[in-house]
C-alpha cells in the first residue's frame, strides 16, 4: 500500500478544468517531484491534497484513509504538512508563534485549562517550544525567532513555511516552489535541506521549476500538463520523453 | 501569566477600591457603569479583536442576561446568582446554536447574520409584552447578593463589578498565551494557513463568539441587579456602536485596552456638555476617526511610545 | 379569507418586494465592484424618503424637486463615503472588519443626524398617482403608489441591465466583478469603478426610498430593516444577480406583507430576519447563479 494514492482526481472551475483525471502514488520515504509549465495546474492539486479544494471526481488515500472530503486541519493532522509557494503569515506574531502554531494539531489544551494554568498545560507549551526551537534550527532560524515574521527577509521566509511544515512532525510534505527568489547558493543549501527531510524518512512531494533542484532529489518526476499527466518516470526518463520536450519547448 | 502577575493586578485593584472609597457616589456609580460596559466590550475585543470575527449581536446577549436576572428574580424569586447562571446558559446556547451553522460564511454575511438576530431579540424585548414587559420593561429587580452580603450600595456594587472585570480580562490575558490564543491569533491572521497547518477554524470560530456572548450575558446580569430596571431601548444599535468604538479606541485585542476604552466612553458623555441623544454621534465619529488614524487604539499607541522610548534609551545608554 | 384582500395584500407584497428588490440591487452594485457589503445602503433608502419628505412638507418644496435635489445629496453622501473613509482602508488593505466597523460608523452617524433633524418624526409623502391614498383598479381597492413602485422598478432594473451589457463603463464594472485584479491589468481604473458603484448604489437607493414613502412611512429607524431585506434579497438571488434580486425582493415582500396581515403586524420582522439567518444556513450562495464567487 503506497503512503499517498491519488486516484482520477478532476477539478472544474467553471469552465476550466484545472485537473484532469489525475493518477499516481507516492511511497513512504520516497520524494517525487511535479513539474509542468505554469497553469498546469501543480499548485490546484497541492490545493486539492490538503484539502484547501474539494475535487469534483476522485479520491485521495493517505495510509489507507480516504482523505478527499476531509478539513484541512484533519488531514494536517493525520500527517500530510505543506508549505504555500507565496508565504502566508500571521500578522502581528512572531517567528516563533507561527511554529507553535504549526504544532497546534498535536497539543490538547483548551480554554478551559488555558483559564486555570493547569500543569498539563505548562507541560504542553514546554514541549511545543522545544518542537518549535529545534524546527527554527533545522531552518536556520534560531536566531530570528522573536522576530516579526513579516520582518523576515525572503529566503527566510521561505525558511520559516518550512519550519511551519516540519514542526508536526508529519509522513509526507508537500512544497510549492520552495526555490522561488532563492539565489543559487540558497538553493543549494535547500536541496541540502531536502535531502536532511528525506534521510529522516519522510516522504516529499515536490514542485519546482528548477531542475537543478529538482532532479538531485526527486526519485521520480511526474510532469503535468494542462491539468494531466504526461509522463513519469526517473529523472533521465522524462528529460528524454517527447511529451515534455514538446510541453517545454512547443512543438516543432 | 503567571500567579505573579495577577498579584499586580490585584495590587492595582485594591489601590483603586482604596481611592474610590473616598469618593463621591457618582464616581462610584460611574466606575460601576464602566465596569459593567468594560465586561462586555472585554468579550467583543475577544471575539472581534482577538480572533476576527465580525460578530454584532452583543447588545442583545447583554439583554438575554438583563432579562434571564430580571425575569427570573421578580416573577419567580429565583435567588440572583442562579439567575445570572441560567442568563449565560441561555446566552451560550442561543449563541453556539446561532454561530455553528453560520461559521462557513465570510465576514460581512456572519455580521449581517448576527445582525438580523440583534434585531429579532430587539423585536421580542420590545413587543412581548407577558414575557419582557414590553417597553416599559421590568423593574425593582432585588440587589445581587451572595449568602448575607447584599450588594445594595454603589461602592459594594463597584468593587464587584471590578473585581469581575479585571479578573475577566486576567483570564482573556492567561487565553492569550497559550495554544487557544495563538490559534485565535493565526485563524485573524490567515484562515486558510492556520487550517493547513491543523488548525480547526471552525470550532474556534465558533468558540470566540460564543465567549463573547457569556460575557455579554454577564455583564447583561450584573446591569440589571444595578440598575434595577431593564427596558428594551438600551439595548439598541446605539449599544453596538459604543462597543465597536470602545474596542477600537482601546486597541483591537489587547484586553485592557477594552478596560481603558469603557472608562472613556462611560466617562466623556457625562462631562461633554451635550444632550444625551448625541451619544451615538460623538461615538460613531470617534470609531471613524480611530480607524482612520489610529487604527492600533490607544493601547497600541502607547505600547508603539514605549517601545520607542525603549529603544531610544537603551541606544543612548548604550553609545 | 377574502380574494380581494388577498389581492390587496399580494399588490402590497409586491410593491414592498420591488423596494426590497432595488435595495437588494443597490447592495449588489457595491459588492461587485469592490467585495464590500455596504452596509451604509439603508441609510441610503431611509435618507431618500425622510429627506424628500422633510423638503415637501416643511420646506414647501414641489415635490420633483425635493426629490431631484435629495438624490443628489444622497449620491454626494455615497461617493464621499467611499472617497474619504472606504478609500483609505482600501489603500491600506485592511481587514474586512475595518469596513463593516467604518461603515456601520457612517450609518449610526446618519441615523443619529437624520433624528436630531427630524426630531424623530415618521414622515411620509403623497401617492405620486393621485390625490388619494388608494384607487380603484379591477374592482379591487390598492395603493395608488403601487403602479409607480413597480413602473419604476422595472425601469431602472431594465435601465442597470442595458448599463451593464451595452455600455463601456457597465462592462467595466462587471470585470471588476469577475476579476479585480485582471480587470487592473487589462487597464481598468478600479478606483474610479469603485466610486461609481457607490453612487449608482445611492442613487438607486434614494429612489427606492422616494417611491416607498408614500406606501408605508419612514422614520429614522427604517434604515436597520431596509439593510436587512435588501441583503435578504441578494442572498437569495445570489450577489451580484439583478434579475435574482428580483425575485429575491418579491419573495421578502410577499414574507413582509403576508407574515404582517395575516399573522403578526408586529412580529413580521422576526420571521424576516429568521428568513434570512435560515437562508444563509442553508444556502448562502442562493439561487440564483452569482455574479461574484
Amino acid at each position: 500500500m503506497s503512503l499517498l494514492e491519488i486516484r482520477n482526481i478532476t477539478k472544474r472551475f467553471g469552465g476550466v478544468l484545472a485537473l484532469n483525471d489525475i493518477s499516481f502514488n507516492v511511497e513512504e520515504g520516497e520524494t517525487k517531484g511535479v513539474i509542468g509549465p505554469n497553469g498546469a495546474g501543480k499548485t490546484t492539486l497541492f490545493n486539492t491534497i490538503s484539502g484547501i479544494y474539494r475535487s469534483d471526481k476522485g479520491q485521495i488515500i493517505f495510509r489507507g484513509q480516504r482523505i478527499e472530503n476531509l478539513d484541512s486541519h484533519r488531514i494536517c493532522s493525520l500527517g500530510i504538512a505543506r508549505t504555500f509557494q507565496l508565504s502566508r503569515f500571521y500578522r502581528g506574531m512572531s517567528v516563533l508563534e507561527h511554529v507553535m502554531v504549526g504544532y497546534h494539531s498535536r497539543m490538547k489544551t483548551g480554554v478551559l485549562e488555558a483559564w486555570v494554568g493547569s500543569r498539563r498545560l505548562k507541560r504542553e507549551e514546554m514541549t511545543a517550544r522545544e518542537k518549535a526551537s529545534q524546527a527554527l534550527r533545522v531552518t536556520g532560524l534560531e536566531g530570528s525567532a522573536t522576530k516579526l515574521a513579516t520582518a523576515l527577509s525572503a529566503p527566510e521566509q521561505r525558511a520559516l513555511e518550512l519550519a511551519q511544515a516540519l514542526v508536526v512532525e508529519p509522513r509526507l510534505i508537500i512544497l510549492d516552489e520552495p526555490a522561488a527568489g532563492l539565489s543559487t547558493q540558497e538553493r543549494k543549501t535547500l536541496v541540502e535541506l531536502i535531502l536532511t527531510i528525506r534521510q529522516q524518512g519522510k516522504a516529499i512531494l515536490l514542485v519546482e521549476h528548477d531542475m537543478g533542484v529538482v532532479m538531485p532529489v526527486s526519485d521520480e518526476v511526474v510532469v503535468l500538463n494542462f491539468g494531466k499527466i504526461i509522463a513519469q518516470g526517473t529523472g533521465i526518463q522524462i528529460q528524454q520523453d517527447r511529451n515534455v520536450v514538446v510541453a517545454y519547448l512547443g512543438g516543432d | 501569566m503567571q500567579l505573579g502577575k495577577f498579584r499586580a493586578f490585584l495590587i492595582v485593584y485594591v489601590i483603586a477600591a482604596i481611592v474610590s472609597a473616598n469618593m463621591g457616589i457618582w464616581w462610584q456609580s460611574m466606575l460601576t457603569f464602566a465596569g459593567i460596559t468594560a465586561i462586555a466590550s472585554l468579550g467583543m475585543d475577544l471575539a472581534i479583536g482577538y480572533a476576527g470575527q465580525i460578530t454584532l449581536a452583543q447588545p442583545a446577549f447583554v439583554a438575554i442576561g438583563a432579562y434571564s436576572s430580571a425575569i427570573l428574580t421578580t416573577r419567580y424569586d429565583v435567588h440572583p446568582l442562579l439567575g445570572v447562571v441560567v442568563g449565560l446558559v441561555i446566552a451560550g446556547l442561543l449563541s453556539y446554536l446561532l454561530a455553528f451553522p453560520l461559521v462557513k460564511l465570510r465576514g460581512f454575511y456572519f455580521g449581517l447574520a448576527t445582525l438580523g438576530f440583534a434585531e429579532i431579540v430587539s423585536v421580542i424585548n420590545h413587543n412581548a409584552i407577558p414575557l419582557t414587559g414590553g417597553t416599559q420593561g421590568i423593574t425593582m429587580i432585588p440587589y445581587l447578593s451572595i449568602g448575607p452580603f447584599v450588594f445594595d450600595s454603589a461602592l459594594k456594587q463597584s468593587l464587584l463589578v471590578w473585581l469581575v472585570s479585571v479578573f475577566l480580562v486576567f483570564l482573556c490575558l492567561r487565553l492569550g498565551n497559550s495554544r487557544v490564543g495563538r490559534a485565535y491569533r493565526a485563524i485573524r491572521g490567515d484562515e486558510i494557513a492556520a487550517s493547513v497547518r491543523g488548525v480547526d477554524i471552525r470550532a474556534y470560530r465558533v468558540q470566540a463568539v460564543v465567549i463573547c456572548g457569556l460575557f455579554g450575558s454577564l455583564a447583561g446580569s450584573l446591569q440589571a441587579h444595578i440598575v434595577t430596571t431593564v427596558c428594551p431601548e438600551s439595548f439598541g444599535l446605539a449599544l453596538l456602536i459604543k462597543y465597536l468604538a470602545i474596542i477600537i479606541v482601546g486597541g483591537l485585542g489587547t484586553f485592557w485596552g477594552a478596560t481603558i476604552g469603557a472608562v472613556i466612553f462611560t466617562i466623556l458623555p457625562e462631562i461633554l456638555p451635550v444632550p444625551l441623544d448625541f451619544n451615538p454621534l460623538i461615538f460613531a465619529v470617534m470609531l471613524g476617526i480611530m480607524l482612520l488614524y489610529m487604527p492600533n487604539g490607544i493601547y497600541g499607541a502607547v505600547s508603539t511610545m514605549l517601545r520607542r522610548f525603549r529603544l531610544t534609551y537603551i541606544i543612548k545608554w548604550k553609545s | 379569507m377574502d380574494i380581494i384582500q388577498i389581492i390587496q395584500v399580494l399588490v402590497l407584497a409586491v410593491s414592498l418586494g420591488c423596494i426590497y428588490a432595488l435595495a437588494g440591487i443597490g447592495l449588489s452594485l457595491v459588492v461587485n465592484a469592490t467585495r464590500i457589503v455596504n452596509f451604509v445602503h439603508g441609510e441610503f433608502v431611509m435618507i431618500g424618503g425622510v429627506m424628500t419628505s422633510a423638503l415637501y412638507w416643511w420646506a414647501k418644496w414641489p415635490l420633483w424637486v425635493a426629490a431631484l435635489l435629495t438624490i443628489s445629496v444622497v449620491v454626494i453622501l455615497g461617493v464621499g463615503t467611499e472617497r474619504l473613509l472606504i478609500r483609505p482602508l482600501w489603500k491600506r488593505q485592511a481587514a474586512p472588519l475595518s469596513f463593516v466597523m467604518m461603515l456601520m460608523a457612517v450609518g449610526t452617524f446618519l441615523d443619529n443626524t437624520v433624528m436630531l433633524c427630524t426630531d424623530r418624526a415618521t414622515l411620509s409623502l403623497p401617492s405620486f398617482f393621485s390625490k388619494s391614498v388608494s384607487s380603484v383598479f379591477m374592482g379591487v381597492s390598492i395603493a395608488s403608489q403601487a403602479p409607480w413602485i413597480i413602473a419604476g422598478t422595472i425601469a431602472i432594473a431594465l435601465g442597470l441591465s442595458i448599463f451593464f451589457d451595452r455600455t463601456l463603463i457597465g462592462k467595466c464594472m462587471k470585470a471588476c466583478a469577475v476579476n479585480r485584479d485582471a480587470a487592473i491589468l487589462i487597464g481598468i481604473s478600479v478606483d474610479r469603478m469603485t466610486t461609481i458603484s457607490f453612487g449608482l448604489a445611492a442613487m438607486v437607493g434614494a429612489i427606492a426610498g422616494i417611491l416607498i414613502t408614500p406606501l408605508t412611512a419612514v422614520s429614522f429607524t427604517s434604515s436597520a430593516g431596509f439593510l436587512i431585506k435588501g441583503f435578504c434579497a441578494t442572498v437569495i438571488g445570489g450577489m451580484g444577480n439583478i434579475k435574482g434580486a428580483l425575485v429575491g425582493g418579491l419573495v421578502i415582500g410577499i414574507l413582509d406583507a403576508f407574515g404582517g396581515c395575516y399573522v403578526s403586524s408586529v412580529y413580521k420582522d422576526i420571521f424576516v430576519n429568521g428568513f434570512l439567518i435560515l437562508i444563509l444556513v442553508t444556502k448562502p450562495a442562493g439561487f440564483f447563479r452569482s455574479v461574484v464567487g
